[in-house]
């Protein structure tokens, strides 16, 4: 739940930044334009949701109708020689993996075949998706073939409809046969390894075990959204592990992976160091390590313990902690896991490709409300826009908060502060704000990166699944109402 | 809106304007016409005179800048009126990759058709249209007027109440020209409404019960075409097997009433005529390689 808040607040703040930047807002009168926004937030939920149900409706009555474009959109995407040259250079770089040299451990030509084979999906994928999502209608409209649909009896609303759902079938076949091909390169190639190693490491999906109990010790701070927050050097962040059985546990280390954030009153700091210590509570022994978390950020850190800290009665602890005092660590009760029980490789591999499809889907919702009212090229380019944005969002985050840094920097010399031009000044603020303002609005495509879950072989939870699901159907909800907006105001000459 | 009027306009205007909205042309000024149930009514004009912009307003496909237009009764945006229009526009825009098979499966779906419904009214169109050689090739083989032809089956495949045909004839040879013309009259003998553009005025002449004539988005006439193509203040006798000292005897009764015999002549076919009668199977094209 905390994670759909944590969505919620980022748009939401979003707004308020681009409130706060209006003319007239100042700080007098900002608790009534706040209220005013909540009372119009709530109002335009209810709009939208109104309008979701009509056009639900509509989509309802003329079912046979968006199935027929559907279908018609599906067959004319895969007899697009774009879609099978593409698919196929995805499908040579799946097949030529096995041929990368790969040096150290054995199991490390595999770790290599499922990044090259991941990555290959996914960006060929997203390729065919937005050439053919975002060239479809523009090439309809310009060859005048749309003239013979839209004075059928078929609404404007349908025919996006039914082009997205041709599309998303058109998408699942192409994801379905490369993440096959994918499964099989990687189960032929990893036949030499032993099986213990194998079954135990490679191919598995480790399920987590949730820690049983979560009691910082020293003094803390609880935040909205259920971040509890320790200093460095005073407090501790401890989770208590009950109940674990060792038989659970076949392979020779096992992995704890703790959710965090941490923060600093330094914020041109990129990284900051954390202390964790997986410990047999009832022998002491214990295993310490530090890792670095990125300022800010949601971070989570794996450390790896031989199963002998788990004590005979089946109790671990694990504590977090900020290497530097003058740093906060910021820890949920329920942010850290155990990767244990093994489960099957090929359900987590069918679990990454539907994160994929949903990654693409997003992105070919957005090539297609382009599509409405550009032309084919200036589509293709916007969602590439959002889909690299979509993956440079801590980029921009850092960017806008080093920006913040500087400035606050330039502050502290006010002698300084008079050569500062106000055309400097205000660049600066537009750009931050703006910069922001994409990272907050924009989707956040590493959401459905799949790939820390099959490289380290940890098993992607159903309820990432269902967020993951729900972040896309609103950004694909959001941008069919847009394309509709768009495509009903739109002359077809 | 009257119940025999299948679509009515009142000052219908449609101006183009340019991205920063500056006015560019004045497409359609300020048209106000009816067109009745069962009629074939011709929109005429020489290129650029806005009978594509007008068939678009009806479609739906283009917004009026100002004026009001009602087609079945209905705005021209309505969904389930356009389930009883049929269209076919200038170029047969349809979808290249489809074969004829398919293309009307697709828009027989659009106009929920039952599949055996859709399979039925194909089957039946492409045996009248003439395409059941080529119903398997895909639409990118076919010729222009096998195009036309196809994108007639389309217009005609929800066995529409009004149909808009826009420049039928072009791209066809004189068989199918005529052909055309002969549906044409086939559909108002069933009780439909035609609205035909074009600008080849012989292809009206033999069929439009009225006609209405734009030129640079103004409508300049709209009448029925009897009353645009009589001379009431002359007299056509057309008479077979007449001997030259009856014709002399017709011409003395003429000028005896104070008339006045303009010209005397022998009718004339037309080149469509003599073209059709040599081309048709059997004709004497035919005989003669025989």
């Amino acid at each position: 739940m905390e994670q759909f808040t944590e969505i919620f607040m980022k748009w939401w703040q979003a707004i308020e930044v681009a409130l706060q930047a209006l003319p007239g807002v100042r700080e007098d009168n900002w608790p009534a334009v706040q209220a005013t926004a909540r009372v119009v937030g709530v109002l335009f939920l209810i709009a939208f949701a109104a309008y979701l149900v009509s056009v639900a409706r509509v989509a309802v009555r003329e079912r046979h109708r968006f199935l027929a474009i559907a279908l018609h959109t599906f067959r004319e995407a895969v007899r697009k020689k774009v879609l099978l040259v593409l698919v196929l250079f995805g499908l040579i770089v799946i097949g030529s993996s096995p041929l990368l040299p790969a040096l150290g451990e054995p199991e490390a030509k595999i770790r290599l075949m499922q990044a090259v084979c991941l990555r290959a999906t996914i960006l060929f994928s997203v390729l065919v998706a937005i050439f053919v999502a975002a060239t479809g209608l523009p090439a309809d409209i310009s060859e005048k073939t749309v003239y013979s649909v839209l004075t059928k009896p078929v609404s404007r609303s349908t025919v996006i409809v039914g082009r997205i759902l041709g599309l998303y079938a058109m998408l699942a076949v192409i994801v379905l046969v490369m993440g096959g091909i994918s499964l099989l390169f990687i189960r032929l190639s990893a036949r030499d390894l032993p099986e213990d190693l194998r079954e135990g490491k490679v191919l598995t999906a480790r399920r987590p075990v949730k820690a049983t109990k979560f009691a910082p010790v020293g003094p803390s701070r609880t935040t909205p959204g259920g971040i509890t927050w320790v200093k460095g050097g005073v407090g501790v962040a401890t989770w208590e592990f009950t109940g674990l059985d060792r038989r659970r546990f076949p392979t020779e280390t096992i992995t704890v992976g703790v959710k965090m954030q941490s923060n600093t009153p330094e914020r041109h700091l990129d990284y900051l160091p954390v202390n964790v210590s997986v410990l047999n509570p009832k022998t002491g022994e214990s295993l310490d390590v530090q890792k670095e978390t990125k300022n800010s950020q949601f971070w989570t850190v794996f450390v790896e313990f031989p199963p002998t800290l788990i004590s005979d009665a089946g109790k671990l602890t694990v504590e977090v902690s900020a290497s530097r005092d003058t740093d906060h660590v910021g820890a949920y009760e329920d942010g850290s896991s155990l990767f244990a029980a093994p489960g099957f490789f090929s359900v987590n591999l069918l679990k990454a490709l539907v994160l994929m499809f949903f990654q693409c889907a997003l992105v070919i919702a957005v090539a297609v409300m382009a599509s409405t009212t550009l032309s084919g090229p200036v589509s293709v380019l916007l969602a590439f826009f959002v889909y690299l944005c979509g993956h440079l969002v801590e980029f921009m985050s850092d960017v806008a908060r080093l920006m913040a840094t500087t400035h606050g920097h330039g502050h502290r010399h006010e002698e300084d502060a008079d050569e500062v031009s106000i055309f400097a000044e205000q660049l600066r603020v537009f750009l931050d704000s703006l910069l922001k303002q994409l990272a907050a609005m924009l989707p956040d495509l590493r959401r459905f990166d799949p790939g820390p879950f099959i490289l380290e072989s940890i098993d992607i939870p159903a309820w990432g699944l269902g967020l993951s699901f729900t972040y896309m159907l609103v950004y694909v909800l959001a941008c069919f109402a847009m394309a509709h907006a768009l495509f009903q105001g739109r002359e077809i000459q | 809106m009257e119940a025999d009027c299948i679509v009515k306009t009142e000052g219908l205007t449609k101006t183009f304007t340019d991205f920063w909205t500056r006015r560019r042309v004045e497409a359609v000024k300020s048209l106000s016409i009816e067109i009745h149930r069962g009629e074939v009514f011709g929109l005429l004009g020489p290129n650029g005179s806005g009978k594509s912009t007008t068939v678009k307003m009806l479609l739906g496909l283009l917004f009026p800048t100002s004026g009001r237009v009602w087609v079945l009764g209905q705005p021209p945006r309505d969904v389930a009126a356009k389930s009883r229009i049929g269209f076919l526009p200038e170029e047969s825009y349809l979808y290249r990759f489809l074969n004829a098979d398919e293309t009307l499966d697709f828009y027989g779906r659009l106009f929920d058709l039952p599949r055996a419904e859709r399979r039925r009214r194909s089957d039946d169109l492409i045996q009248q249209v003439g395409l059941k050689e080529a119903r398997r090739r895909p639409l990118k083989e076919y010729s222009k007027g096998m195009a036309r032809r196809i994108g007639l089956a389309q217009a005609l495949l929800n066995d529409p109440d009004f149909v808009i045909l826009d420049e039928p004839t072009s791209g066809l040879d004189p068989k199918g020209r005529r052909e055309m013309k002969d549906l044409i009259l086939e559909l108002k003998r069933r009780g439909k409404t035609v609205l035909l553009c074009s600008h080849l005025l012989p292809d009206v002449e033999d069929v439009c019960d009225r006609v209405a004539i734009l030129n640079k988005g103004v409508l300049l006439i709209c009448r029925p075409l009897k009353d645009l193509l009589a001379r009431m203040d002359q007299v056509q006798i057309l008479a077979k097997n007449l001997p030259a000292e009856g014709l002399e005897k017709v011409k003395a009764v003429i000028g005896e009433s104070q008339g006045q015999v303009v010209a005397v002549d022998h009718p004339t076919t037309t080149l469509e005529e003599v073209f059709l009668k040599l081309t048709a199977p059997g004709g004497e094209t035919d005989s003669r390689v025989a």
